[in-house]
């Protein structure tokens, strides 16, 4: 995503989607920088002019000022790193052996460095990565995780863990915390839910099994 | 991808395993063979698992590495872990797992120490006045244990 596209989804958390790009475009005449073409160094003064459209239309104080603090740190973000106005916001990897467990946590800490979660929450997130890729690998042979930022309702990551195996038998077991396999996997899908803020499965013999977790910051 | 080989270093009668590569199947598979070819022939009198190198520890690692101090205590061997990382630690309570049946120590020095007692390392080297690694010992007590 764009600058220009994070600013005015962070901004829609707080207002509406014209207003949202209201605000952008109207900070962007106003100091005379276009947000997508900026250098680091007119991140401030960027920010001071997002400001003024912030406060005529975001009521409340406390929420002016968390709307301006996410907002300094995903355009620092961006400003630090160059390029990564230009990386996808989403990323697919295969997983098909044992090795590319750790290139879907590369991955992982790319996308969270983005999102801006904090070392902790960073490591959370790519145990579950690591945990939903081993099932993969252990027990299918081959499929997917897929990576993306979301926005709404908040910023975030949403992991998504996708093969054509057998489906896990009997989830619902392993989700009430009663059942422990030999090999650990209750443990596995039972953590991964516990340090997910979202968690849903779907799973069957027929059709694989799809998980979709969510962590917000 | 090549094939990783984790050593196992002997000081004195405590062999000490510093992992701080990927744990693959392979790997730990070989690493339980290593382990216990090194305490057959070495008879070692504790055998410790410094982690302080691991990123991320997702619950098959906890278990390969649980799986390792339960073989090497099955023979005979005390072992221990250390340098566990706070976030991981967090991660692992909050998941809901524990290396059950294996004391973890804040530190390789903490680690050592409680398998050879206080000032171990200082006898050894014949450093007698060497007194401050005792300060430490008991900030590493196995605080992971619940």
């Amino acid at each position: 995503m764009t600058p220009s596209a994070n600013v005015t989804s962070v901004l829609n958390d707080y207002v509406g989607t014209i207003v949202a790009r209201s605000i952008v475009s109207g900070a962007s005449s106003a100091s005379g920088i276009d947000p997508d073409a900026m250098n680091p160094a007119q991140i401030p003064m960027f920010l001071r002019a997002l400001d003024a459209g912030i406060n005529a239309f975001v009521q409340e104080p406390l929420k002016q000022q968390e709307c301006a603090t996410r907002l300094r740190s995903i355009l620092e973000a961006q400003g630090a790193h160059p390029d990564h106005a230009t990386h996808s916001h989403r990323l697919v990897v295969d997983i098909n052996e044992e090795y590319d467990i750790v290139t879907a946590r590369n991955h992982t800490k790319t996308l969270c460095d983005d999102v801006g979660f904090t070392a902790s929450e960073q490591v959370k997130i790519a145990t579950v990565v690591s945990e939903l890729a081993r099932n993969i690998v252990l027990y299918v042979g081959r499929g997917r995780i897929e990576l993306e930022i979301v926005n709404t309702p908040r910023r975030g990551i949403e992991i998504r863990s996708i093969d054509q195996g057998n489906g896990i038998p009997n989830v619902d077991e392993v989700l009430s915390g009663k059942y422990r396999s030999k090999t650990g996997m209750g443990v596995g899908l039972l953590g991964t839910k516990r340090l997910m803020d979202e968690f849903a499965i779907d799973s069957g013999p027929a059709r694989g099994t799809r998980l979709t977790v969510r962590k917000y910051v | 991808m090549t094939d990783t080989h984790i050593p196992i270093i002997k000081l004195y009668d405590t062999l000490i395993v510093t992992i701080q590569v990927e744990l693959s199947d392979r790997v730990v598979m070989k690493l339980k063979d290593d382990i216990g070819d090194a305490i057959e022939n070495l008879g070692p009198k504790g055998l410790i698992i410094d982690v302080s190198g691991v990123g991320i520890i997702d619950s098959y690692i906890s278990r390969a590495i649980r799986d390792i101090g339960l073989i090497s205590r099955l023979m005979g061997v005390e072992a221990v872990i250390s340098g566990l990382d706070p976030n991981i630690a967090m991660t692992l309570t909050e998941m809901g797992m524990d290396l059950e049946g294996v004391n973890t120590y804040l530190h390789l020095e903490a680690a050592y120490e409680a398998i050879n007692g206080r000032n171990a390392l200082a006898r050894k080297t014949g450093h007698e006045g060497a007194d401050e690694a005792s300060a430490v010992e008991d900030a590493g007590e196995a605080w992971w244990r619940r």
